[in-house]
């Protein structure tokens, strides 16, 4: 079959692809949830969550060095075709609800803030045709234009958290453990599944050039990523404080909602929405690219291109399903469930085949 | 009898009364020829062709036969023949001569020389020579061919015929350097007809620089198409090309479209010859390779590639020559044309190559590595391949202090965003996100806009026409009235549409900074893609306020970052990370400058070492520092 | 191909215009509401809900300052029905996106305000960046006796008030985030300017008289003094528990609050001579450095420590004793700390006695627990009202103004 993908993308394709499937959980409710759960111990559980995937990620490396040919190829060869199915299946269906998900809560939070009287189907199609038009350029049009659009984005991100400095309050961090230890731990734990676009440089494999590249924008793009979550839910907590915190929305909108400095700068959120539109169609677009990928592996289609719009429609209508926020946010909490066994189970699986087949017989290296 | 002076009556009647219609011959119509009317018959036009080949067929037959019967002759004539044999071949001379007589009638009649004369070889008989030339310069109905005979002093006199393109060529070269010494020769002893006497007549009598000598039609073509004169010779079956071309041309000007305060002031003109010429006096490598491909079909105009070639890409330089020799077109008159031709996606409107007059500028992209096209009649040359970032350079950046230059260079990149979303941004904001702006400045937006009786993107899409107005009527009315009209328009209208509160004052400078931006951006075609897409940006902020903004931003970034211009990826220090070569947004000092570009890939890439000034390592006393 | 394309991108264009305007509004259709009031009405259940409206200045009639700005008023049950009576009066579409300050009447804030006012961080209209002011008698009427003197636009007008609060101290600009998160955070109660109305007549009414030593008295909002000019004055904080209204604070008592808070910036003290009992002297008081406090959680009561270093600089000496000289400037900064730690103690005392924590002493105990519940069941606000505190104040005068001595008049 011939491969659909040539080794192209390098490190800063890499990193800019996963901070832009990762980055937009940090926009959306996601830490209200978790700030209610543990307090001011959240950037613990931050921490810990962010050093697992890095392990699936060092595991799944370890199996690619080994094991030629791309993730279906793999799994064929140490679990067999059923394995590979089930593996990639899951993947897909994964990312693919991954992409529907963001599309979704975009949605909703541009009626709530940017534009409160647009029709809804409006705003998921829009976005769907969006994300659709930047698939259909492909993978390395979507890495490089989010390898432009990330330094802004950190750029924006840091001016408002230090914007805010006049409405630091030091002592909202105390007491420091908040709700316990143990509670973040366990947070962290069950929580690895909001990195999973980590795992995309994994079922990306064939498309950069080494595994060096591959473990080298892992680590960079997990450490990105980690250090500036922390940074935010410590300036989260620092200005709102744990009670007030928890009860919104939309926690970064809000913070920008927050900036005044003096009569003349204040209220420029609006100017945040184009950073902030653009990372969630990049997000988008990027989980739907890997779940069309690796439908393309599956039914072993020579192009890509022609089941974009297909896909496009598959994530608008599957945006539209949910009845309220408050399912979606629920359907939010399931899917980091599945999204934990994606990074969980399936790497221990692979990589303890690969021990295990290594150990029978000595395969010779390829990368 | 009475019946025709009824009929007279009848018919003056009719002629006083009834309208005649005027006695004017029928008018011109422009009516389709009689190939066209075969082909919308629909039937592929069988007809010509076979015709064309049964005479192809014939005339093959008549050259086999003739040169069995030369054969022959020669073999009669070498054993000594008797008076007979002689006669006999004489007659059948005779029947060929009549033969080709006929023949030739008959091909000038029908004009169907297409194909077979260009391909022609040239014969060894001047006189079939200069029927051939007739047939294909249409002579003696086009007067600018001149033929001119003459008989060179050899032994025996050997007749030369002399043609050349009136106003082409220079007239003094002619005489000087090929009528003076051919018809004055001295003369030559042991020259045999047939045997390199082109030869040693070019040797020995052409006082001319670049004399070559020519086997076929189609270089005679080429030749006198472009001024040069071509010398045959009767007897051989080959024609001497000479240089000749004097023709007028504009003079070495200053740069009409990229002026700059300080760097050289040449421009291009339109002959290839000087252009190549100014850029050899700026970079004097001894591998700069200028390449002449022949374009079009019906006048083989020239057009030059240039490369140094110990630097440039091997591949790089195939596929320029492949896609330009792999075009088939009549005529390409303007190097943009080609451009169009071979660029990858001509549908884009974003510049794939890099359009200048300055000669500067050529050789600093050739020295990076990069590779330069030249047509004859066109002062544009283009470079290539080349990123965004290389359009927004000017020319003064090189030579200027650095910290004006990158300044500069940041106003510029300001002015160009500025240019593509200034009018989208203020109707976002101005008319779904009103909160982003101060208090006192949206009350006095609303207080100006009270009483306009338009919404907004009516006012911006007026004041955008009317700003293109001012633009394009400014640019063809006459040097003297040119500056007038643009004051008289752009004062006059503005003010008076705010007095007759049509347009808002705010919405007056919104464009006029927009407009002015565009012209900040130093390629006239990148700015024109910009202005294109301003247009769809304000669609897109007027149906989706900022979300549609950011949209059509995520899209315009994701579309150009998949442009490639000849391969090499159009955003490419930035989006696909590489090396760059020092100049990319900012300008790092020119000591620094190390590298050249990593993305064109050359052959050899440091440019200078590490240590360029190694000046300073020396004192000037001559003690070195440690 | 092609005209597949060309085909889609109409339809989809079509049907993008064909769903409407999207909620985009003209600038000059939306009326942009500068301030809100809200009094109880005469009704039972009712609010009084008065809206500030700012009239754009169109050319040709050139502003005066009381044509700019328009007051409405209208009774509702919530503040979403009065919006919605409100859009019955108004030719344009009231938008709250540019709300600069939002005023209470005295008698609601006393009611408790959960009810409306939790709510209003709901709607996205409203931000936290407003500022909130308590107005004593009724919120209308304030607004209407509002007359700025100087011919600014009222947002300008309400924004550099409140941004000059720091010039003296008497009086704290707060947000109503502020607000908000105080009242969520089991560690401080929320405090909001007051303002009031003057009769302009000339005559004050003095809430809190001067301590000994010192020689001001401290005013409420609508008491101050003064003749002419606008009759509305920003002056003193109205204290909260909860989010019912317990109490006021005069304008000497904000003024050690503000050092409390660490927010203040500069004013000027004004304290008995201590050596020429009937003469005063003048100090511009700045704090030195941020309030060191402490607080230790014995068993029955809690223990604050508060330290706090003022720096000073004399500007006003009628008595003309050579004060600038080392041994004469301590009798005068120990003159400065009695009367700083008197006001401070008797403010203190006094928010204890109604029971509302403003100076933020909670937060100070936050970092002796360990757990988040744990310091969540901790009733701080009971034990705050026992407390024990101690106050020590340090100023250090540095300057002496543009003169270093006096020479007596003959």
């Amino acid at each position: 079959m011939k491969e659909l993908h040539i080794g192209k993308l390098g490190i800063a394709d890499g990193i800019a692809l996963v901070f832009v499937i990762v980055m937009p959980r940090v926009f959306l409710s996601t830490i209200s949830n978790l700030l209610e759960q543990d307090a001011q111990i959240l950037w613990l559980s931050m921490v810990i969550y962010s050093a697992i995937p890095l392990g699936a990620v060092l595991m799944m490396i370890y199996v690619h060095n080994r094991v030629e040919g791309n993730i279906f190829m793999v799994c064929q060869q140490l679990i067999g075709k059923i394995g590979a199915w089930l593996v990639v299946l899951t993947y897909i269906v994964m990312f693919i609800s991954n992409s529907a998900l963001i599309l979704r809560l975009y949605a909703e939070y541009t009626l709530q803030t940017a534009l409160p009287r647009v029709e809804f189907q409006l705003a998921i199609v829009w976005y769907a045709v969006s994300a659709g038009i930047i698939c259909y350029l492909g993978i390395e049009a979507l890495t490089r234009t989010s390898s432009i659009v990330m330094p802004f984005s950190i750029g924006g991100l840091v001016i408002v958290l230090l914007l805010l400095m006049p409405f630091y309050i030091g002592y909202n961090l105390t007491p420091w453990q908040g709700n316990g230890i143990m509670q973040a731990v366990h947070t962290g734990i069950r929580g690895a599944g909001y990195n999973v676009g980590v795992l995309s440089l994994i079922l990306l494999t064939p498309a950069f050039q080494n595994t060096r590249t591959i473990k080298k924008a892992a680590f960079y793009v997990i450490s990105y990523t980690a250090i500036l979550r922390i940074c935010f839910i410590l300036v989260y907590i620092l200005v709102f404080g744990v009670a007030v915190g928890a009860e919104k929305t939309m926690p970064l909108f809000e913070l920008a909602r927050l900036v005044y400095l003096n009569q003349y700068i204040q209220r420029i959120e609006a100017l945040f929405i184009i950073v902030w539109v653009m990372i969630g169609l990049l997000a988008i677009a990027g989980s739907l690219y890997i779940g069309l990928y690796l439908i393309a592996v599956l039914l072993k289609l020579p192009a890509l291109r022609p089941i974009v719009p297909l896909g496009v429609i598959i994530v608008a209508n599957l945006a539209m399903m949910p009845p309220d926020i408050g399912y979606t946010l629920q359907v939010d909490q399931h899917l980091i469930v599945l999204f934990d066994i994606g990074i969980y189970a399936f790497p221990a699986i692979l990589f303890a085949m690969t021990l295990w087949k290594k150990r029978r017989k000595r395969l010779c290296t390829s990368v | 009898m009475s019946k025709s002076a009824i009929h007279n009556i009848i018919t003056g009647i009719k002629t006083i009364l009834v309208y005649q219609p005027p006695c004017h011959p029928a008018p011109f119509t422009l009516s389709e020829t009689q190939q066209e009317k075969e082909k919308i018959d629909g039937d592929f036009p069988p007809m010509p062709v076979a015709e064309r080949r049964r005479e192809l067929d014939f005339m093959l037959n008549y050259a086999k036969s003739t040169a069995i019967f030369m054969e022959k002759l020669i073999r009669d004539l070498r054993s000594k023949p008797n008076t007979e044999v002689l006669e006999k071949n004489k007659l059948g001379l005779g029947e060929i001569a009549a033969e080709w007589a006929e023949i030739k009638k008959n091909t000038i009649e029908n004009h169907s020389i297409d194909g077979m004369y260009n391909n022609a070889v040239i014969s060894a008989n001047i006189t079939e020579n200069q029927h051939i030339l007739e047939s294909l310069y249409q002579l003696p109905l086009n007067k600018d061919v001149v033929i001119r005979n003459i008989t060179i002093a050899t032994q025996p006199k050997i007749k030369v015929m002399l043609v050349f393109m009136d106003g082409l060529i220079d007239k003094k070269i002619i005489n000087m350097t090929i009528l003076d010494p051919l018809m004055f020769m001295k003369d030559l002893q042991e020259k045999l007809q047939g045997e390199d006497l082109i030869g040693a007549v070019m040797e020995q009598c052409l006082p001319s620089g670049q004399a070559s000598r020519v086997g076929g039609f189609k270089e005679v073509q080429q030749a006198i198409n472009t001024g040069d004169a071509v010398l045959f010779f009767d007897g051989s079956p080959e024609a001497v090309t000479v240089e000749t071309k004097g023709y007028e041309h504009r003079s070495i000007d200053r740069p009409a479209t990229e002026q700059s305060v300080r760097g050289s002031q040449n421009a291009f003109t339109e002959v290839l010859r000087v252009n190549t010429a100014l850029i050899r006096t700026m970079l004097h490598a001894s591998d700069l390779v200028t390449e002449m491909i022949p374009l079009g079909a019906r006048g083989h105009s020239n057009c030059a590639v240039m490369y140094i070639k110990s630097i440039v890409n091997e591949e790089l330089i195939e596929e320029v020559k492949r896609r330009i020799k792999n075009i088939s077109t009549d005529i390409i008159t303007d190097s943009g044309v080609l451009e169009h031709f071979i660029e990858e996606s001509p549908r884009s409107p974003f510049p794939q190559t890099l359009s200048t007059e300055r000669p500067d500028r050529v050789a600093i992209h050739l020295a990076e590595g990069r590779v330069a096209i030249l047509i004859d009649g066109s002062p544009f040359g283009h470079i290539l391949p080349i990123s965004l970032f290389t359009l927004m350079h000017s020319a003064d950046d090189f030579s200027l202090n650095l910290y004006y230059t990158n300044t500069l260079r940041i106003v510029r990149w300001l002015s160009a965003l500025l240019s593509l979303l200034m009018p989208s941004l203020y109707l976002a904001i101005s008319t779904f996100h009103q909160e982003a702006l101060p208090t006192e400045l949206l009350l006095s937006i609303a207080a100006a806009r009270a009483q306009v009786p338009f919404p907004t993107i009516l006012e911006i899409l007026f004041m955008e026409f009317s700003f293109e107005l001012i633009r394009e009527g400014g640019l063809r009315i006459p040097g003297i009235l040119g500056s007038t009209i643009g004051i008289v328009g752009a004062l006059i209208l503005g003010q008076t549409a705010v007095a007759a509160k049509i347009v808002s004052p705010i919405m007056v400078i919104v464009i006029a900074l927009t407009g002015l931006a565009a012209y900040s951006i130093p390629d006239y075609r990148l700015a024109s893609a910009f202005r294109v897409s301003r247009f769809i940006f304000i669609l897109l902020a007027m149906s989706m306020g900022l979300v549609g903004v950011a949209c059509g931003l995520l899209i315009f970034i994701a579309v150009l970052c998949s442009l490639k211009s000849f391969g090499m990826p159009y955003l490419a220090p930035l989006a696909p990370k590489t090396v760059s070569g020092g100049d990319v947004i900012l300008r790092t000092p020119a000591a620094q400058q190390r590298r050249r570009p990593d993305e064109l890939n050359t052959k050899d890439e440091i440019r200078q070492k590490s240590n360029s000034r190694f000046w300073i390592n020396k004192s000037s006393k001559g003690d070195e520092n440690s | 191909m092609y005209i597949r394309l060309i085909v889609w991108t109409i339809l989809l264009g079509i049907g993008m215009l064909l769903t409407g305007c999207n909620g985009s509004r003209e600038s000059e259709e939306v009326a942009y509401i500068v301030a809100i009031g809200i009094d109880k009405a005469e009704q039972e259940g009712m609010i009084k809900v008065s809206y500030q409206i700012a009239r754009p200045n169109v050319e040709g009639s050139k502003g005066k300052s009381d044509e700019d700005i328009i007051l409405l008023t209208n009774t509702a049950v919530t503040i979403a029905e009065s919006l919605n009576l409100l859009n019955s009066t108004t030719s344009l579409v009231p938008s709250m996106s540019h709300i600069k300050v939002l005023i209470v009447g005295e008698e609601l804030a006393h009611k408790g305000m959960a009810d409306m006012w939790g709510s209003l961080k709901r709607f996205r209209e409203y931000r936290g960046s407003m500022f909130v002011l308590v107005a004593r008698g009724t919120a209308r009427g304030f607004l209407e006796e509002n007359k700025p003197i100087f011919n600014i636009s009222i947002s300008k007008y309400y924004e550099t008030m409140l941004s000059s609060g720091i010039e003296t101290g008497y009086y704290l600009r707060t947000s109503f985030h502020q607000f908000y998160i105080r009242l969520k955070s089991h560690s401080a109660q929320p405090y909001i300017t007051l303002v009031g109305i003057s009769p302009k007549l000339g005559e004050g009414r003095i809430t809190t008289k001067s301590v000994p030593g010192g020689k001001i008295d401290g005013y409420i909002a609508g008491d101050i003094p003064i003749q002419g000019g606008n009759p509305v004055e920003f002056a003193g904080t109205a204290i909260f528990s909860g989010d019912k209204m317990v109490g006021t604070l005069s304008t000497t008592e904000t003024r050690m609050l503000a050092m409390l808070l660490g927010e203040y910036s500069h004013g000027f003290l004004t304290v008995v001579d201590p050596l020429v009992s009937k003469s005063f002297v003048n100090v511009i008081l700045r704090l030195g450095s941020k309030p060191d406090i402490k607080v230790v959680l014995t068993e029955g009561h809690p223990v604050i420590t508060v330290k706090i270093m003022l720096e000073g600089e004399i500007s006003n000496l009628p008595s003309g004793i050579n004060y600038e000289e080392d041994s004469f400037l301590a009798l005068l900064e120990a003159q400065v700390n009695k009367v700083c730690q008197q006001e401070m103690v008797n403010m203190i005392r006094y928010t204890q006695e109604v029971g509302s924590d403003v100076a933020g002493f909670g937060y100070y105990i936050r970092p002796l627990f360990t757990n988040y519940q744990e310091f969540l069941a901790y009733d701080w606000f009971e034990q705050y009202k026992q407390a024990e505190v101690n106050v020590t104040i340090n100023t250090k005068i540095r300057r002496t103004g543009l003169m270093i001595r006096t020479y007596p008049v003959k």
